[in-house]
């Protein structure tokens, strides 16, 4: 009986230990990765006919979400923080974008959103997001005040945009093109084209270049033939666009029949793939855009690894994804940065950034003479010019964003 | 530069014709204005792509075929969701606004919202009188050209060509002759999605295809039936000429922003004096 009893206190002793050394382990493990969560806003369209470029937004964030919760999270004075996010559907109107916004401030309570498609769209958001203190990150923009201004003190933008690929295209074309003295601009009729213009026009000007005049379309236009006709009348040596790349590809197909051979930059970064698929093989020549190649040797190896982690989620991948991944991977190092989760800390942060890692490579924060505010992403982008329906990586540009 | 604008204007104006015949078919015959044939234009343009590309077919072989499927299916949409509403238009409206969602968020989910591009049937361009036009261009005009013949006979030659006319005239006494009403607008709903899969196939060689090019197919296609006469054929082929070529001479001039709205002014001025339309009965 004595025997029984020292055994069965052995055999409880043990227990005892093993399951005080096991919740010992689970405690420690659990105290040391109790990570807290950190939501953020993601807006985009998801329907509609925007949705060709904001579910690619949208499930690029994802991805650098899962990658950057897969690294560990981020950790703020020590404590870890996974990152959830709250997607909700901007659609295509202002009406839309500010209940998306709304929605992600009152009901999901966060502090740094990253979205907005549009000039227009950011314009009519501004007043939701600053007046809440909230950050937000935007995907695109033409450079024009409306976007961001001094008056926006929480507003970032990370992608380069027309007005800062514009100079660094046009000596490109000076360089490579030198008898292209004659140039023209079609934009998308936006609220933002005249200023890019005169952007572009004093860049030109600057450079040499004669400006014959600007042409704008709806977003809407599906045949370029009778818009061309007018445009190619002038007789132009080069044309610069602003076009998604479905429109992009009709420019370029339509101007090759029409008999323009002369070069055709787009100074919005649409899908080298995507324009050269609309226009045919046949008729992409001469096509520049600041858009890399995602499938080129040349590309940075983070690039490899995102088109690679692209691919096998959703078996496809082209620039439209990889390009907003800096969106949210900026902020999100901006965070980690300030060490706070509180935006006014983040953006005085963020703003004096003079060295973030890109998905292009190394960038800084700038802007602070052309915008007047230091709240503009100066990274390295890539163009590539279709050349025989052959996609070539022209190289690494910087843009000069003082 | 004139001859060139004159040829852009007869590319744009017979594929507004095609679209909107379909529409003013429907219209004439099912008494329903079929708001998702935008979408049924944009299901055919898919069509031809998935042939084309996805199984290698030859590219008028893809067109047929899908000519065909959109016809049936067009069909089986007039059976279910128009055939129901006949005599109520706000039953109708809902109902073609749900077909729209429904044949929108099928593709999107089978396709995705990338952007599509049927490869060119004959690629290179043809010259006409000093301007330019690429052969798919052409071929869009040939075909066109041939399908509304096509249609016109059939109504003007055959039983059930005419059997349709006089649905569309009085619905109540054609039927009370002894017409299957119901066969009729069968007939007229396979014809007019057969057009609307048609236009859809030749403009995604042209152009590039997504899921949402359906609504501005479908905004033409009701400016032209507008413009020319509700229920009207012949004044659909006369409102789609004139809206196309205000296209192709006006944005050369001035521009393309122009030439939108100097359509809707045309239209509302003949409306004003004509508010049955070019060809519309009272």
């Amino acid at each position: 009986m004595k025997k029984l009893s020292l055994i069965s206190l052995m055999i409880m002793l043990t227990c005892g230990l093993i399951l005080g050394a096991y919740t010992e382990v689970g405690l420690a493990a659990s105290s040391k990765d109790e990570a807290k969560t950190l939501k953020i806003g993601v807006m985009a369209p998801l329907t509609g006919p925007s949705s060709s470029a904001g579910l690619p937004h949208s499930r690029i964030t994802q991805l650098a979400a899962e990658w950057i919760n897969g690294r560990g999270g981020i950790t703020i004075k020590g404590q870890k923080y996974v990152i959830e996010l709250a997607i909700e559907d901007e659609k295509e109107t202002s009406d839309t974008a500010i209940t998306a916004a709304t929605k992600l401030i009152e009901l999901h309570k966060v502090k740094f959103i990253v979205g907005t498609i549009s000039p227009t769209l950011a314009a009519a958001v501004a007043p939701v997001t600053e007046k809440a203190h909230v950050i937000r990150s935007l995907w695109h923009g033409e450079g024009a005040p409306i976007e961001l201004s001094p008056n926006t003190p929480f507003t970032f933008r990370v992608p380069v945009v027309p007005r800062d690929f514009a100079p660094q295209l046009l000596k490109y074309l000076v360089k490579t093109y030198p008898n292209a003295k004659k140039i023209t601009m079609l934009y998308i009729d936006a609220p933002a084209a005249p200023f890019l213009f005169e952007k572009t026009k004093q860049a030109a000007e600057a450079l040499g270049l004669n400006v014959l005049g600007l042409d704008l379309y709806p977003s809407a236009t599906r045949d370029f033939y009778p818009l061309l006709s007018k445009v190619l009348a002038s007789k132009p040596d080069a044309i610069y666009c602003t076009a998604l790349p479905h429109l992009m590809g009709g420019i370029l197909k339509s101007a090759r029949e029409l008999g323009y051979n002369g070069p055709i930059f787009n100074l919005s970064p649409s899908s080298p793939e995507t324009v050269r698929n609309i226009a045919g093989k046949a008729l992409a020549t001469h096509c520049i855009v600041p858009a890399p190649d995602v499938n080129s040797p040349e590309m940075t190896p983070m690039i490899k690894q995102i088109t690679k982690m692209v691919l096998n989620k959703y078996k496809e991948c082209n620039s439209d994804y990889v390009r907003q991944w800096d969106s949210f991977w900026w902020m999100v190092q901006a965070i980690e940065k300030a060490q706070n989760l509180d935006p006014s800390e983040v953006a005085k942060t963020w703003e004096k950034m003079d060295r973030i890692e890109a998905s292009t490579g190394t960038g800084k924060m700038g802007g602070r003479q052309s915008y007047g505010i230091n709240h503009i992403g100066v990274l390295p982008f890539a163009v590539t010019r279709m050349m025989n329906g052959e996609l070539e990586h022209v190289g690494w540009f910087t843009p000069e964003i003082p | 530069m004139l001859a060139q604008n004159l040829l852009n204007g007869l590319m744009a104006g017979w594929i507004y014709i095609l679209v909107a015949l379909g529409l003013t078919l429907v219209l004439s015959i099912v008494g329903i204005v079929q708001l998702a044939h935008g979408e049924i234009y944009m299901v055919g343009a898919y069509i031809v792509y998935y042939f084309c590309v996805s199984a290698g077919l030859n590219f008028f072989l893809s067109l047929l075929i899908s000519i065909l499927c959109v016809g049936f299916l067009g069909v089986i949409l007039e059976k279910f969701f128009l055939r129901p509403f006949r005599d109520d238009v706000e039953g109708a409206i809902i109902s073609t606004i749900a077909l729209i969602l429904i044949l929108q968020t099928a593709i999107v989910a089978i396709a995705g919202v990338s952007y599509k591009d049927i490869p060119s049937p004959i690629q290179g361009v043809v010259k006409v009188f000093g301007a330019v036009l690429s052969w798919e261009r052409l071929i869009t005009i040939l075909v066109s050209i041939v399908l509304v013949s096509a249609l016109l006979i059939f109504i003007t030659k055959t039983k059930i060509g005419q059997a349709m006319v006089a649905v569309s005239e009085d619905r109540v006494a054609a039927a009370l002759q002894g017409i299957n009403v119901n066969r009729v607008s069968s007939v007229a709903m396979f014809l007019g999605c057969a057009l609307a899969a048609a236009a859809g196939g030749l403009t995604g060689a042209i152009f590039d295809v997504t899921p949402f090019i359906g609504g501005f197919a479908l905004m033409k296609g009701i400016e032209v039936i507008i413009l020319g006469g509700l229920g009207s054929i012949p004044g659909a082929i006369i409102g789609g000429l004139i809206l196309g070529f205000i296209d192709g001479l006006v944005t050369p001039l001035l521009s393309v922003q122009l030439a939108g709205i100097i359509g809707l002014v045309v239209i509302i001025l003949i409306l004003l004096f004509r508010p049955q339309g070019l060809l519309g009965h009272e």
